[in-house]
């Protein structure tokens, strides 16, 4: 008698957690995730936050549960390395932010980081609420799930793949990174929720130069981006070319050849991109490695004819440098109104919101 | 006048009672946790971080950690160990009576030798014009982050080299290999940084690649002495790797003479190491000068009979050529073939 009444009750149990479990959260399990590198950052649905952890060779997918709607706000912090660092007891030059993301439910911010500067740093998660309070994102016990990545590297110690860019598009987790000894890395895609041992499909991505020279080319950063009806991503090759892919390409063994929409200059490396709309106009803010922050006028970008002439000066999709925007490392988008950013340098970064320009 | 004398009398007692306290407490630093000694009372109503933080600063927020009572003291852990150079200060404040803080340092840093650059790759004195990558090898793990004012290649009049390298940290596991790739747009033809800047590296120059002594180690520290390398630069390498055209020693059956092979250019010094397998034969491998050769020394004695090398097909030449499909590949003369194989192989024959 006790024994069945512990068992309905058992059941009662489970068949409750199943029916709060949010869906994005199907597949997951409860425990300890061991992250080695605290990398890109992205969030999917429900609170669901992805953690690319190039060490490690996966991307986890923790549920923060933090799907309670937020009040409008807005960022400003000085100092957030400083900050961070104080809280991890150790000083700013022995930390550094790996990326930041927004969550878009709660509009609280998400930062990842490694606390030590060699190959045995620590991974820690952040979360800053919009009330500027700055808590750890418990990894020890956490619903979470992994996806291994296609062909992890040997552990000879010395091969590694660094991901660049994590986001999350039409239910698959996009992958973009740099091997430190092969230089045509692989795009992967994987499905989510993430399906046992589905180590996702890898994409060759070339880059065509003017209809004439083709490279195996890694791509570094992208942004889900819609054209008309149709999901792409823009895509920005380590070489800078900017190029528009259809999602509906991104399957498993594609060879995939992006068209170029624009062309931004030397010795300079897209780091991240937000898509918005401004009165009625779309545009993409992009942080560059050392062209700063510029603003791409996307208006009739499906119908630009693509750059395939060699050029000698800005070409394709139009853009301004917005020069009030200097050392950016980060930027995230935030809100219709307002992106996310991290500037500075060592010892002296700040976290804010800046309002779209 | 008489509340007044009351008063001063309550207050001359508060004050008394708070040095009281103050002077029969102390924070101490034991086995990495912080503790009050000799005070006990109940949590306060907003928690022991309202009366008891560690920071690393005035103005800073305090350590992320937890609060315990251990053996009667109430005790402060912090999230992550105390780390060498950096002070702590212990504040507690009990309600009612005056703050008592302590400060301390983190552990001494360990000693260990100062980092140098042990290496850089490739070896070869003469680079093609569209060499792909470097490879700096250090004595000691060191820091990521912003050493990139602390890289420089400067050309043989001293002039340098304006934004050569892709601005991304590649290390190998430990930070002791850095990866650096020259700009792919600068090196890829047609491309815009191409057409306006031209290549990095000017056939016929010479080069210096600089580590500044300021690139520190991952203890903060400056290496040990700056590092220089010079190197020539020769024609650009367009043709897929070809391994037709290597050659293969004939080591002899029941010795362990070294199977040489020698390829038509030099290789890629970190995709060498791990690149050839001969299936059924172990035995140690080296990579010979220059990146133009690969030795492998048999455990065993050679077996009489057919051999084969397994080759990986991520293999590259100096300037991200592969086998069977170079780096750009010109589609007008060299209709595009997408190798989807992962491997190549070579027979040879031992008699």
């Amino acid at each position: 008698m006790k024994l069945s009444r512990l068992l309905v009750l058992t059941l009662f149990v489970s068949v409750s957690a199943l029916v709060v479990a949010a869906p994005a959260a199907t597949g997951m399990t409860v425990g300890k995730v061991d992250v080695k590198s605290a990398g890109p950052l992205a969030f999917g649905p429900d609170g669901v936050l992805f953690i690319g952890d190039s060490l490690g060779a996966k991307v986890v997918a923790i549920d923060t549960g933090d799907t309670k709607a937020g009040a409008p706000a807005s960022v400003n912090v000085q100092g957030i390395d400083g900050k961070i660092a104080a809280a991890l007891g150790t000083a700013a030059d022995q930390i550094s932010i790996r990326d930041i993301v927004t969550n878009p439910i709660s509009k609280n911010v998400y930062i990842s980081v490694n606390r030590g500067r060699g190959g045995d740093a620590k991974a820690v998660i952040l979360k800053l609420d919009t009330a500027g309070k700055l808590s750890e994102v418990g990894l020890d016990n956490v619903k979470y799930a992994v996806a291994e990545l296609p062909n992890p590297p040997a552990q000879n110690n010395q091969k590694t793949n660094t991901i660049t860019q994590v986001r999350y598009v039409d239910g698959k987790v996009l992958v973009a990174g740099l091997s430190n000894e092969e230089f045509s890395s692989n795009m992967k895609v994987i499905p989510f929720p993430f399906a046992p041992a589905d180590r996702g499909a890898l994409i060759e991505m070339y880059h065509g130069s003017h209809a004439r020279y083709e490279t195996n080319s890694p791509i570094r950063t992208f942004v889900p981006y819609t054209i008309g009806k149709e999901q792409f991503i823009l895509a920005a090759y380590t070489c800078t070319p900017l190029v528009k892919i259809p999602v509906s390409e991104l399957k498993s063994g594609a060879k995939i050849q992006g068209t170029t929409i624009a062309e931004m200059g030397a010795g300079n490396q897209p780091l991240d991109m937000v898509a918005y709309k401004k009165n009625g106009h779309e545009y993409i803010l992009m942080a560059n490695s050392s062209h700063g922050v510029t603003k791409l006028d996307m208006a009739n970008v499906g119908t630009y004819k693509p750059i395939t002439t060699p050029i000698s000066d800005v070409a394709g999709v139009p853009f301004t440098t917005i020069s009030e925007l200097k050392n950016v490392k980060h930027l995230q988008a935030y809100d219709d109104q307002q992106a996310l950013v991290l500037s500075g340098s060592s010892g002296a970064m700040d976290l804010r919101t800046i309002a779209l320009p | 006048m008489f509340p007044r004398v009351i008063a001063r009398l309550a207050l001359a007692a508060l004050l008394l009672s708070q040095t009281a306290v103050a002077a029969s407490v102390s924070i101490q630093l034991d086995n990495g946790a912080f503790k009050v000694a000799g005070w006990t009372a109940p949590e306060p109503e907003d928690g022991w971080a309202s009366i008891f933080t560690v920071s690393t600063g005035r103005d800073l927020p305090a350590l992320f950690g937890a609060y315990s009572i251990e053996g009667g003291s109430l005790t402060f852990h912090p999230r992550y160990p105390l780390a060498s150079g950096v002070t702590y200060h212990a504040v507690f404040h009990p309600p009612g009576s005056a703050p008592v803080e302590a400060t301390f340092h983190g552990p001494e840093a360990v000693a260990a030798p100062e980092a140098r650059v042990t290496a850089m790759y490739p070896s070869s004195p003469v680079l093609p014009a569209n060499q792909l990558k470097l490879y700096v090898v250090f004595s000691a793990p060191m820091q990521g982050g912003d050493f990139w004012p602390s890289i420089h290649l400067v050309d043989q009049d001293g002039k340098p080299a304006y934004l050569p390298f892709v601005g991304q940290e590649l290390w190998n596991r430990d930070n002791t290999r850095l990866t650096l790739i020259f700009d792919p747009g600068r090196i890829k033809r047609g491309v815009k940084p191409n057409v306006d800047l031209g290549p990095v590296l000017v056939e016929g120059k010479r080069y210096t690649l600089i580590i500044d002594r300021e690139f520190k180690d991952v203890n903060g520290r400056l290496m040990a002495e700056p590092f220089r390398h010079e190197f020539a630069v020769g024609a650009d390498e367009r043709q897929a790797v070809d391994t037709a055209l290597w050659k293969v020693s004939q080591p002899k059956a029941g010795t362990r003479d070294p199977l040489v092979i020698r390829f038509d250019r030099p290789l890629d010094y970190a995709l060498l190491s791990d690149a050839f397998q001969i299936p059924g034969v172990s035995g140690m491998t080296t990579i010979g000068l220059g990146e133009t050769e690969w030795r492998f020394q048999p455990t065993q004695p050679w077996r009489a009979g057919e051999h084969q090398v397994v080759i990986d097909m991520a293999l590259e030449d100096l300037a991200g050529n592969r086998i069977g499909r170079a780096f750009d590949v010109d589609t007008m003369t060299n209709p595009t073939e997408r190798i989807t194989r992962q491997s190549t192989s070579l027979s040879f024959r031992i008699l």
